[in-house]
């Protein structure tokens, strides 16, 4: 059993690009399999999720910083991009760039008033900054429409066609997204801003110290942040064609913090994973009726019993990459014992 | 190798999962194909509304009206020779999840028709699916004036707010207050009412004696209004206008009368509950209560749910279940007018037919909407008793004051 | 009118600070944003409001309450949350974990019990009280002194006993008082009981104020004295009442001045502002690392 696993992994790690490309293929076919509607609806959901799980891992799994109020970025994405959809008319593309130029402010602000915060005040500001988001959204009727909400937002198009759940559109637009998305924060976590934002997750003051602008960076990965939840915000609000501010509540934050420990901290393929689960327990539980929630909770406990790290979270067993050209005497030492 | 083996095993329960809500439609869609409506010996209904979560009875209870009407007609030998089934969904009174709920409800052939949802909000968003879809929904809660104009196969078994606005005005008037204060809560509906409120006072401003000296919302999961209480005292309120759900009427009324024992307090449907009276006790005597429903009337019908219902239940139902049980009657009997359980011809005689309800005479208009006679009630010593006499429909109430 | 606005302030603030001393409790030594007691506060309720259907009489439903939810939240701990400090999981992880306990608890409470708003008989009503124009209930004066009295007991048992200085000691450096020879598992226990003891107080008094229970009364109020806890500094007693005061004032005020629908909310908008100016709360000390 263990050697079939290991070679597995092996396996999995020897093709990773070959294996992505060939999940992607069948992602991108799935809507050919004759998916009902819903079901095409529950993958729109999760890869919407992701994004968001995606954008929160930024700032939790890879800078540290935990939040529990990212549904404030979503819902400011969403009303954005819904306002400008249905105030000044914008098709779904310039709503999309609105959503995201405001979710990034909106991050910035964030990134910036909690710039000097760290530990249990940081997840209590962003709580507090969620709330007062809210807030605003419920009594800014003017702009809002308050509590009633803003309706009939006018679903995407391409090139003229409509995307529904039915004719799958909606949900290769998300697809794409998702996709977009791994391939930015890779680029992110890969280039020196990421490397500075894992210096300061490990420690914040030794990272000053090396001469790291760590409050700069604290606002850019918020204002990224943002403009993540941006497109997840705007895209939800084009999908379901309705929101009101009860949509972001609370219970959201919690739950994209959760898809993201429970995927593992800084794990890309974490986020996804917790998503994925994330949103299909709730829905496969649907069957249990009044019990599903009793369910749920006892999911959380004991998958965070066994699994405290989440699913794929962890250190990496990989060898550390080092840039090309460096050379390291490990390596050389390794491939001699290859030779001989 | 803890880490591969996990994700193996969360990879193999999530495919579980999804193959075990996919599994059930696809052996359904085999069945559809066999003829259209044709799905053997049953017919399958959905029902969906808040089974947890903070309106979690509300849900239970039209659930199980919808159940009690399910189970008179199949012990007639069901409709049209045919079982009547029911699924239930839960959507936590959440537009989200009733986004998810209505597509799946909507890609599923084997449903004909779709009884529930909640408040207006969330029905709105699950309504536009059903009628992209052409599946009818009947709704027994939603008083939202735009609802029933999303479309013809969305309909209402519930008193719109003009109707709720304008039975409470006339209750004030009738007994002689002249300065009322409203609290409603920050929702769609709350501030709906609201500005239907205004907008009468507006319209007939020399007609209408009462003046509005107050008005707050108050927030979803509000327990202390004194704050609010002492604002109302301060302007000279005598009477509270409220269309909160008896959970939040009970400890506002216990608040106020023990500050203000004189204060009397204006009702609407979601308050008409035996629950609001252990609630508030005493302080709940003198209220009244406009509603569509009244559970100890007279009218033989409504004995016979109230009878089957709290048996079913354990106690009597309140205004919604027994709108959604006359939901689900207007289902069957449509059903049975046409002969016929595809979607669209239920749709079609869901126009035609009227029953004799446990709210009331049910019949839908042109636009969808039932409308509804309102009764006054009020609370005296501690029971639900009947004052005839005190309000007119809209229309004659509008006529009366426009004359 | 603004005084006896503030008067009510006052009274909602207490309301807050009953529930803000438990999140204190477990935080001061666990560093743990305890989003559970919410639900034991709510259950805390409910075991109140059967011992008071059961008629045992006042001190023995009250002992009762007291007992059923500190062992509850003694479990959760040992049961859910000490394998995970033993295997060294995340603190964010824990988070996660009493989420999910809520969950459960919530969940169970409304199979156990249903989900309609169960009447609670009110407690220590002998009318009203009238002074220079404020007029006070005997219920909310009842509510005033018995939460002083529930943080005088905390405070004696904090600073005058020897359980206290072993809480105090881990709560400032687990691994050294570990040395010293303090069991710091056991102090852990001891405290999630007593914060289980203060979530029976308050399920019992504010039940019989609101005279109701229900199972999700612990989710709004349980975030909001939350807010409050962190508002006076999270960690320190008086600072739960200090913040609990100032979020009931906060609260009067926006509905005096603004309405009742930005009550909701002004907590949250001084927690920020203050948050924004001082870190760590108003009375709070400023080595909080963890989440």
């Amino acid at each position: 059993m263990k050697s079939i696993v290991s070679t597995a992994s092996n396996f999995m790690h020897k093709n990773k690009l070959w294996l992505l490309l060939a999940i992607i293929a069948v992602l991108v076919i799935l809507p050919f399999f004759g998916l009902s509607s819903y079901l095409i609806r529950v993958l729109c959901m999760i890869a919407t999720y992701s994004i968001l799980a995606l954008s929160l891992n930024l700032i939790t799994g890879f800078m540290g910083q935990t939040s529990m109020g990212h549904a404030a970025l979503y819902c400011i994405g969403a009303y954005a991009g819904a306002l400008f959809s249905t105030r000044l008319g914008t098709n779904f593309w310039i709503s999309l760039i609105a959503a995201i130029v405001v979710g990034a402010l909106a991050g910035a602000f964030e990134g910036f008033v909690t710039m000097n915060l760290s530990g249990s005040y940081m997840t209590v500001t962003t709580l507090a900054f969620a709330q007062v988001v809210t807030m605003v959204a419920q009594n800014w009727t003017s702009l809002t429409n308050g509590p009633l909400g803003i309706k009939s937002i006018p679903r995407p198009t391409f090139f003229g066609i409509e995307l529904t759940t039915n004719n799958g559109g909606l949900y290769w637009l998300v697809l794409a997204f998702l996709i977009l998305t791994v391939l930015f924060v890779t680029a992110i976590i890969n280039s020196k801003m990421g490397r500075a934002v894992i210096a300061i997750k490990e420690d914040e003051l030794a990272a000053k110290l090396m001469g790291i602008e760590t409050k700069r960076y604290r606002i850019a990965v918020v204002a990224i942040a943002g403009a993540l939840a941006g497109v997840a915000g705007c895209y939800y609000a084009h999908m379901s064609r309705y929101v009101d501010p009860k949509v972001f509540s609370f219970d959201i934050s919690m739950t994209i913090l959760t898809i993201v420990i429970f995927g593992g901290l800084a794990s890309i393929p974490g986020s996804i994973l917790g998503a994925i689960i994330m949103v299909a327990f709730p829905e496969a539980l649907q069957f249990l009726s009044e019990y599903r929630f009793l369910v749920y909770g006892f999911i959380l406990v004991i998958m965070m019993r066994f699994r405290p790290q989440g699913v794929l979270g962890g250190l990496s067993k990989q060898p550390y990459k080092l840039p090309a050209g460096v050379k390291s005497k490990a390596r050389e030492a390794a491939a001699q014992a290859k030779e001989a | 190798m803890k880490k591969v083996l996990s994700l193996i095993l969360a990879l193999a329960l999530v495919m579980a999962l999804l193959v075990g809500c996919g599994g059930n439609e696809a052996t359904t869609d085999e069945g559809g194909e066999g003829g259209e409506g044709a799905t053997g010996e049953t017919v399958k209904i959905a029902f969906v509304g808040p089974l947890t979560g903070d309106n979690a009875e509300i849900g239970q209870q039209m659930k199980t009206a919808v159940q009690v009407a399910i189970d008179e007609w199949n012990a007639k030998g069901g409709v049209i020779g045919k079982t009547i089934v029911m699924d239930d969904f839960d959507d936590k009174n959440d537009a989200t999840e009733a986004g998810n709920i209505a597509e799946r409800i909507a890609s599923d052939d084997s449903y004909v028709a779709v009884i529930g949802h909640f408040s207006s909000g969330v029905a709105m968003t699950a309504a536009e699916t059903y009628q992209e879809a052409g599946i009818p929904l009947i709704n027994g809660s939603a008083a939202h004036t735009d609802y029933s104009a999303i479309g013809d196969y969305i309909f209402r078994n519930n008193a719109i707010y003009n109707v709720d606005a304008s039975s409470a005005i006339q209750i004030i008037e009738h007994f002689g207050y002249s300065k009322f204060a409203m609290i409603q809560p920050n929702s769609d509906a709350g501030v709906s009412i609201s500005n239907v409120v205004h907008e009468f006072l507006e319209k007939y401003d020399d007609k209408i004696n009462a003046e509005l000296v107050a008005e707050e919302l108050y927030e979803d999961g509000t327990v202390d209004f004194s704050a609010a209480i002492n604002k109302f005292n301060e302007a000279g309120a005598e009477i509270i206008y409220t269309t909160a759900p008896y959970s939040i009427v009970g400890p506002l009324m216990n608040q106020y009368k023990a500050i203000n024992p004189d204060i009397v307090f204006v009702l609407s449907s979601g308050a008409f509950s035996q629950e609001l009276l252990d609630l508030a006790g005493e302080n709940a005597n003198g209220s009244y209560l406009p509603n569509s429903f009244f559970d100890q009337s007279s009218n033989p019908v409504t004995q016979a749910f109230v009878e089957s219902f709290s048996a079913a239940y354990g106690s009597n139902p309140n205004t919604f279940a027994a709108q959604c049980y006359d939901a689900a009657n207007m289902i069957f009997t449509a059903i049975e007018a046409g002969q016929s359980d595809a979607r669209e011809d239920i749709k079609n005689n869901l126009y035609e037919v009227s029953v004799d309800g446990a709210a009331g005479k049910t019949q839908f208009d042109e636009n969808g909407d039932c409308p509804k006679e309102q009764v006054c009630l009020q609370i005296v010593d501690g029971a639900w008793t009947e004052v005839p006499d005190v309000i007119l429909p809209v229309t004659e109430w509008e006529a009366s004051l426009a004359a | 009118m603004i005084a006896q606005q503030l008067v009510y302030g006052v009274i909602l603030g207490m309301v807050y600070a009953l529930l803000a001393v438990g999140y204190s409790l477990v935080f001061g030594i666990l560093r743990l944003l305890n989003m559970s007691h919410g639900s034991v506060y709510a259950f805390g309720a409910h075991m109140a409001l059967m011992a008071v259907t059961l008629t045992w009489g006042l001190p023995a439903a009250f002992i009762f309450t007291i007992v059923a939810t500190g062992v509850l939240n003694v479990v959760i701990n040992n049961v859910v949350l000490a394998p995970l400090r033993a295997r060294n999981a995340p603190n964010i992880t824990l988070l996660i974990s009493v989420t999910g306990v809520s969950y459960i608890i919530q969940n169970g409470l409304m199979l156990t019990f249903g989900s309609t708003r169960m009447p609670f008989p009110k407690i220590f009503d002998y009318g009203n009280i009238t002074i220079g124009g404020v007029t006070i209930t005997s219920t909310q004066l009842s509510i005033l002194i018995v939460t002083l009295l529930l943080f005088a007991i905390l405070f004696l048992i904090t600073n005058c006993t020897k359980m206290g200085l072993a809480m105090r000691c881990s709560s400032q450096n687990p691994k050294a008082a570990n040395l010293v020879g303090i069991d710091v598992r056991k102090v852990v226990t001891f405290t999630f009981f007593l914060s289980g003891m203060s979530a029976a107080v308050a399920g019992y008094m504010i039940a019989g104020y609101y005279e109701m229970v229900y199972f999700t009364m612990g989710t709004a109020a349980g975030l909001k004295a939350f807010a409050a806890a962190v508002l006076g500094g999270i960690g320190v007693l008086y600072g739960s009442v200090a913040g609990g005061v100032i979020v009931g004032i906060a609260e009067a005020m926006a509905t005096t001045f603004l309405g009742s629908n930005y009550a909701e909310a002004s907590a949250y908008v001084i927690l920020f502002l203050v948050l924004l100016l001082k870190p760590s709360g108003l009375f709070g000390k400023d080595n909080l690392e963890k989440v």
